[in-house]
Formats: structure tokens, sequence, C-alpha cells
């Protein structure tokens, strides 16, 4: 037997498919692929499937990961191509590797957030950001509570595309021990009284030590 | 696909899902090698029509086709179309993304009549005139099929065509029909005539109906060659019949999600309530290798790990053991489980629940639909109540602790002794449970659910005026004050859906108006308690002078002619009769295995009566 972990892009259309959705969508990929997967033993046996943090419902991602164990090995090209002969055309596979560090290893993400929908976005976000608070509201499993957001976007970097649009970078906490949505950014900028529209791209997700996770 | 316009908002709706498309297997044709473009339109939720067997076969049959290319379709959810509405964006199909003013035809699948407002609400949302005579041209055939194209006239003046019956075959005749008529260059009109002259298929616009001073129907009359009575059509042969290989499998998760395979077609029961039971005559069954095979594909196409075995009464295939005992020479391997969706009381044995995994020890619904015996003669479900003790005896002895029990009050005689029957019957469930010393070491639960009857056309009811809704309130009352016992849970549906319901199952094209009205007022998900608005409908009966209760509950005489009685699903309205006065009599009917009764259904020459009638004439 031997754990793998298979890259995936979840891009375009599937940004609308929740984390639950996509579990059960890889599991009948899975299936219909024929891979020689490791089901859990007991009365209803399920293919064991680890994925590291949750993409939020609307978020597109370049490098998602999904732990599987094999009963034998499969040459990694081979694996790749009965895998996405499987999967929706948004999902995409690109590389198998050894899962080199666990999924508690994640201590941040990288977010790519594109706002448009409002005039001089650019100008708005500066004005928020020069603040020396940001207050939203954070929901919690404990019920929403305020929390100040402006010292995880200290270190955003703000590009102007056009007057209409702008692109901001940030790299906020994320993973088993607590994080950050850049949606409470949006959350704030809507408290000032702007509607943006805001489409989040996350790029990767990070170490302790800002490391690509692998 | 969708209009780019919609992305700003599809994360403010609910299930974004719905609208996006993109899944496995929908098929995506190139549109330079498209000649016949048909958006197949499910009046209901995503999550409801994505369900559906009956959409997924005929979707896999069109687009089997070369040059046809056939996109579903849904309704959208109101804070959808509210969205689609300020934005400007028409309704379109998943697959292109194309708005329905691009297709060819525009198919309906009728599967319940509060579904209708929602047809209209699509069709507006889509950009195509609501009335079949305000459109022109060639282009957006309005096409309606399934169980309510048995009665289609309150919808007659919207449709271009229903075809009536198994869809299999007659909608790729009328699609070829289309095609010539296009490339001959023909009017509408000429298409709609030429349509007529295929079996199973009706064009409302070709028959004239006239009315008595009463307000009954006098005549209907057909013009310009159409036929006098429109046959329904029906696949004799299943196991030649078109299966799909795949199913298009969505992302979110919908009622029924899971492969569907049917294992036959048509109920040999006769039970006098159901309109299903007679629509879909006779009785016939796939083989067991052809359900093997069709099961295996779909499992390899969709990836699913569970199958259900679908039809109108699954547990009533004669080798049902055999065929699961079968399948599990794969399913086990391939680590797929088997389902039943409903199973009966005279049949249920422990043998069918060890080869079924599905059947969890949760709980166990069984349907004896009414609660004394003279109930159930008169509605011929021939179920005793020593079968249905047998029944949860076996189930109790089995570690099982709760029972739904499904029941219908507002039954032709019912009285209120028999709905007292009804809390009756499920006291005895729980006597029984006690009485059995093998039980769970649990309470049990009984929970009763009461839906109100819906006379419908094709049935022996046909001719019964529905209780009016004081009546039904009153016996939801005594039946909810009949139990007092903590064990038994009792609920039961709205009596005002099963009214508007029951107007429009045995309706006549003056209720195009009311329906116009009505979403022109606004209505739609009417089958949703989240909007359905009752008050606003009888509103709208009083205000175009329209009684519904000519319609929902008023008795009709056996001579009275019915404003779908030129449609002929080959059950002769004679039976229909004779079954009627058996039903006020008590008297039940036997099966078609049993024996019989000459319903009418052998004129199709195929199924149980080919079997059982050694002097039929093929």
């Amino acid at each position: 037997m031997k754990n793998v972990r298979i890259w995936f892009s979840k891009t375009g259309a599937a940004c609308y498919i929740s984390h639950l959705d996509l579990t059960r969508c890889m599991s009948r990929a899975l299936r219909r692929a024929g891979l020689p997967v490791w089901y859990t033993e007991g009365f209803s046996p399920r293919i064991l499937m680890g994925f590291a943090v949750p993409l939020s419902l609307g978020f597109e991602s370049p490098r998602e990961s999904m732990d599987i164990r094999l009963l034998e090995e499969v040459p990694a090209e081979e694996l790749l191509k009965k895998l996405n002969d499987a999967l929706p055309p948004d999902i995409h596979a690109f590389d198998v590797t050894d899962p080199v560090q666990s999924v508690n290893n994640i201590a941040f993400a990288d977010y790519r957030m594109m706002f448009s929908g409002m005039k001089n976005p650019a100008e708005i976000l500066r004005g928020l950001l020069a603040q020396e608070k940001i207050e939203v509201m954070k929901h919690s499993k404990k019920g929403p509570k305020p929390v100040d957001i402006r010292p995880f976007f200290a270190k955003a970097s703000l590009e102007e595309t056009d007057a209409e649009s702008c692109e901001l970078r940030c790299v906020l906490p994320a993973g088993n021990n607590g994080g950050i949505n850049p949606m409470l950014l949006a959350e704030a900028l809507k408290n000032a009284g702007y509607t943006p529209r805001v489409h989040v791209e996350r790029r990767a997700l990070l170490d302790a030590n800002h490391e690509l996770f692998r | 696909m969708y209009d780019k316009r919609l992305e700003p908002v599809l994360l403010d709706v609910q299930k974004p899902g719905r609208y996006v498309g993109g899944e496995l297997n929908s098929v995506i044709k190139n549109k330079d090698e498209v000649d016949v473009r048909f958006a197949f339109c499910f009046p209901d939720t995503y999550e409801i029509g994505m369900s559906h067997l009956g959409m997924k076969i005929l979707y896999g049959a069109f687009n089997e086709q070369p040059g046809v290319w056939c996109e579903r379709v849904f309704a959208p959810w109101i804070d959808m179309e509210e969205q689609m509405r300020r934005l400007d964006v028409p309704l379109y199909a998943l697959e292109s993304g194309d708005p329905l003013d691009c297709f060819d035809f525009i198919g309906f699948t009728l599967q319940y009549e509060l579904s209708y407002t929602n047809i209209l609400n699509m069709l507006e949302l889509g950009g195509i005139p609501l009335k079949s005579s305000e459109r022109t041209g060639l282009r957006h055939i309005v096409i309606g099929g399934g169980p309510c194209a048995c009665n289609p006239e309150p919808l007659a003046e919207f449709f271009d065509l229903f075809c009536l019956g198994d869809g299999e075959e007659v909608d790729l005749e009328v699609i070829e029909l289309w095609r010539q008529c296009r490339d001959e260059g023909c009017s509408r009109q000429e298409f709609l005539r030429r349509a007529a002259k295929i079996p199973g298929v009706y064009v409302p616009s070709l028959y004239t109906v006239t009315y008595h001073e009463d307000g009954t129907v006098k005549a209907c009359t057909p013009q310009d060659g159409a036929p006098e009575r429109v046959h329904k059509r029906a696949v004799m042969d299943l196991d030649s019949m078109y299966f799909p290989k795949s199913f298009v499998v969505p992302y979110i998760e919908t009622v029924h999600d899971r492969a569907v395979c049917e294992v036959l077609r048509g109920c040999h029961r006769g039970c006098r309530f159901c309109q299903a039971g007679f629509l879909y005559r006779p009785f016939r069954e796939k083989s067991i290798e052809t359900i093997s095979a069709q099961c295996k594909a779909l499992i390899e196409s969709t990836g699913y790990d569970e199958i259900s075995l679908s039809s109108l009464s699954t547990s009533d295939y004669r080798r049902l053991f055999e065929l699961i005992d079968t399948l599990h020479t794969w399913t086990e391997d391939e680590k797929v489980s088997v389902s039943l969706p409903s199973l009966r009381v005279d049949n249920f044995s422990m043998e069918l629940v060890e080869r079924v995994q599905s059947i969890r020890k949760t709980s166990l619904t069984f349907a004896p639909e009414a609660g004394t015996q003279r109930m159930r003669d008169v509605i011929n479900k021939n179920v005793t109540e020593e079968e249905l003790l047998r029944t949860v005896n076996l189930a109790f002895s089995n570690g099982w602790s709760k029972v739904k029990l499904y029941f219908m009050i507002g039954l032709p005689t019912e009285t209120m002794d028999d709905v007292r029957g009804i809390a009756a019957l499920g006291q005895t469930v729980v006597d029984a449970y006690y009485n059995n010393p093998d039980h769970p070491r649990m309470a049990p639960s009984v929970s009763i659910s009461a839906a109100a009857f819906v006379p419908k056309p094709f049935t022996p009811f046909q001719w019964f005026g529905q209780d009016n809704m004081e009546t039904l309130h009153e016996k939801q009352r005594t039946l909810k004050g009949s139990s007092t016992n903590r064990k038994i849970s009792i609920s039961y549906h709205g009596a005002e859906t099963s009214f508007l319901e029951a107007v429009f199952a045995r309706g006549d094209r003056r209720l195009s108006a009311v329906l116009l009205e009505a979403h022109r007022r606004g209505l739609k998900f009417d089958g949703w308690d989240a909007c359905f608005r009752f008050d606003e409908w009888m509103r709208i009966f009083e205000d175009l002078g329209i009684s519904p209760d000519f319609y929902a509950t008023r008795h009709r005489d056996f001579d009275e002619v019915f404003p779908w009685d030129h449609l002929d699903y080959g059950i002769r309205k004679e039976f229909l009769m004779e079954e009627c006065r058996r039903a006020y009599r008590a008297e039940t009917t036997p099966n078609c295995m049993e024996k019989c009764s000459n319903c009418g259904a052998a004129c199709m020459k195929g199924g149980v009566c080919v079997e059982k009638r050694s002097d039929l004439v093929l």
C-alpha cells in the first residue's frame, strides 16, 4: 500500500462546487478511473481521501491536494491520465507526489483577490488599509465576534489594473489552527458602503516558514 | 455554461452549482454539426429535475441522434430568478448557456399539475411567447409529455403538441418530421397538421371543444384530418428499448443521487386511486441480463456507488431474487450497493432484506393507503391487516423498531370510522411490537402520514367529486384526535394543494386563462410551501368567474363527456365504469397476474396481456 498526494486545479465553473460536493465528485472520479484505491473498512466502505484546507465556495485554485492510499503502485503518468479522463473539465489533476508534509504543517495561504464592479477600487482599498483598525464580524462556531483584520493585510500588495478593477495579493493564516478568510476584506468594504465584485484565487498553501506546502 | 453577466451574483444565490452546468457526462456538441436543437425543460428546481429518470432517458436518446443536440433547462429558484430579471439574462440551457430563444424544440415534462405555473414562467424567462397562437415560423415548438399529458387541456393554449405514453420512439419521429418540414419549407401549421398523423401525437389546436350550458364538455371535434382519438404510444419490448449508458452526474447533491435502472414498466395491481397504474399498462418486464448490463454500464460511466432498481412497484418483478443475485455477482466486488425504492406489505420477506443492503435498520415504510379493510377493498389495495401484521412482526423480530405508514384520506365512500381506522391500525402495529417477544430493546415508533386523495383521469375514480376542504380538514382533525399514544405520530399534507391539484387534473381548456392570470400575478413553485399562495389562487378563480369546485368537488355522471375523452390510453371507459361500480360495492378485482379483467390494454399486444390471455390474436 502506498499513500500518494494528487495535485489538482479547481477553476472556472468548478469554483461553485462546495468542499462537500468536491469530495463526492472525487470519490466518483476515482471509481470511474478504476484506480486501485483503498477503501475504509466497515459497514459502508468509502474511499479514503484526505484534503488539505477546504477551499471556500467561489474561490478558484491552481494547486489543491488530495491524499489517497493505493493498493499497488501506479505510474504517475497513467494515474493522471485515468483520473483526468474521469474528472469534469474544470478539475484537472497535474501531478502526483509522495505526501512530504503533514497537512498540519499548513500555516498560511497565498491569495490573489480581484476587485471590480466599483469606481477606483484601488484608491478605496488603499484608504481602507491605511486605517489603524479594520473591524469586521467573524463568524465562528461560537457565533459572530468582532475581529481586527488590519494586521493580516499589513503586507498586502495592491496593483491597479484599470480605473475599475484592481488586484490584491496577500498571505493570510490558514490551516487547522485557524485561518482568516480573505472575503472579510470584502465584508469591510461592504460595511463602508461599497458593493464590489470580488473574485478570489488561492494561489498556494504555505507552511510556517512561508514555504510551499508539499 | 452560463451567461457571464451572472458571475457577480452566483455567490449571492443559494446553491450556485444548480446554474453553472459543466457536469460530467453532460453532452457538448459542435454547433456546426447540429441542425436540431432541443431544450428539455423540467419545470422545477435542478435537484428535483436531475433526479428524474425520464429526463435522463430522453436526453440520452435525443443526443444519440446525429445532428440533434438536447440540453437541460431547469426552473431557477426565486432568488436566482430575481437576479436574472434584474440583469436581464434570459433563461438558458446548461450545456451551451444559450437562451431558450435559440432552440427549435422546447420540451416540458409534465410530472405534476402544481408545476404548470413554472412552465409559463420558464417560457417567459426564456423570451418565448406563451401562447401557441403567438408563435410563428418553425422554431420554438413547445412540446410536452409525461403523466399529465393524459389530460393536458388546461395547458392546451400554451403547447403546440403533446406526446402521449412512452416517449422513446414518438419523440424521435416528431423530430424527424420537423427536419423534413424545415427542408421542404413547410409552415408551422403544416408541420402541426402532419405531426398530428403520427400515432401518439396530440395537437390541441386541431381540436375544437364545445360546451353544454351547464359547463360540461359537449364535444371535442378534430379538424384538418387530425384523428378522432389519439392513442398513446407504448414500447412493448423493454430489452431492445433505448436506455442510457451514462447519466449526467451532478456536482451538487440531488434528491436521488445514484444510478437508476428501470426494471419494469406498468403495474399489474389495479389500485383504483392510482393513475400511473392505468396510464402505463400493460405490465412489462426487462430481462435480468439487460438490467444487469445496463446497471454495469451506468456504474462504469458515472462512478456512483449505489444503484436503484426503479419502477412503479419493483418488488413485483417476478424474478427479483434472481435479479439481485445476478447483480451481486459483480456489485459486491465493485462496492456498489443495490436499493429498491419501495416495498409492498404483501411480499416483504427476510430473504429480500438480506439481499438488499440498503434497507437499513432505521425505518421501514409501507403504504396500506387506507385504515379499514372495507376502505382498502374500495380502492382495490389488496393488502390485509394480517399481511401488514405478519410483515411488521417480521421486521420487529429482525431489529426494526420504526415503521412509517402512508395513507390517504378523502377516498370515495370514506366515513369517519374509516379515518379513525387509520389511527387504530397504527395502534395495532404498536401492540404487535409489544406482543412480539423478540422486539428490539427500544421504544417503537409508528409514523402515520396521510395525504388528501386527488381523483385523476383514467382511473375508476375519475367521476368522483373530491371531498371539499371543510370535510378534509374535519377528517384531518379526526385523524389527529383519534390517537393519544405518543409512540404514534400523525402528520398530513395540505388539503389546499390537493384541491388545486384536483382542479387542474380534471380541468379543461377554460383553465388556461386561470394559469395565465396566476402567472401574471407571480404565482410559481406551487408545490413548495414557501411559494404556495392559496388565497391568491382563490382570488383568481373569483376574479375570472371560474368555479374551482366545478372541477374538483363536483360528482360526474357516467354519461358525461370528459375533456380527455379523445385521448386513448388503451383503457376502456366501460372498464373504468365497471371498476367504479365495484368500488362502491367494496368489491375487489383480481390483479393482472391472477386474471385478466379485460381493461383494454391488451390492444397493445404486449407484456402481461399476451402472457395471460391465450385468446389474444396477435
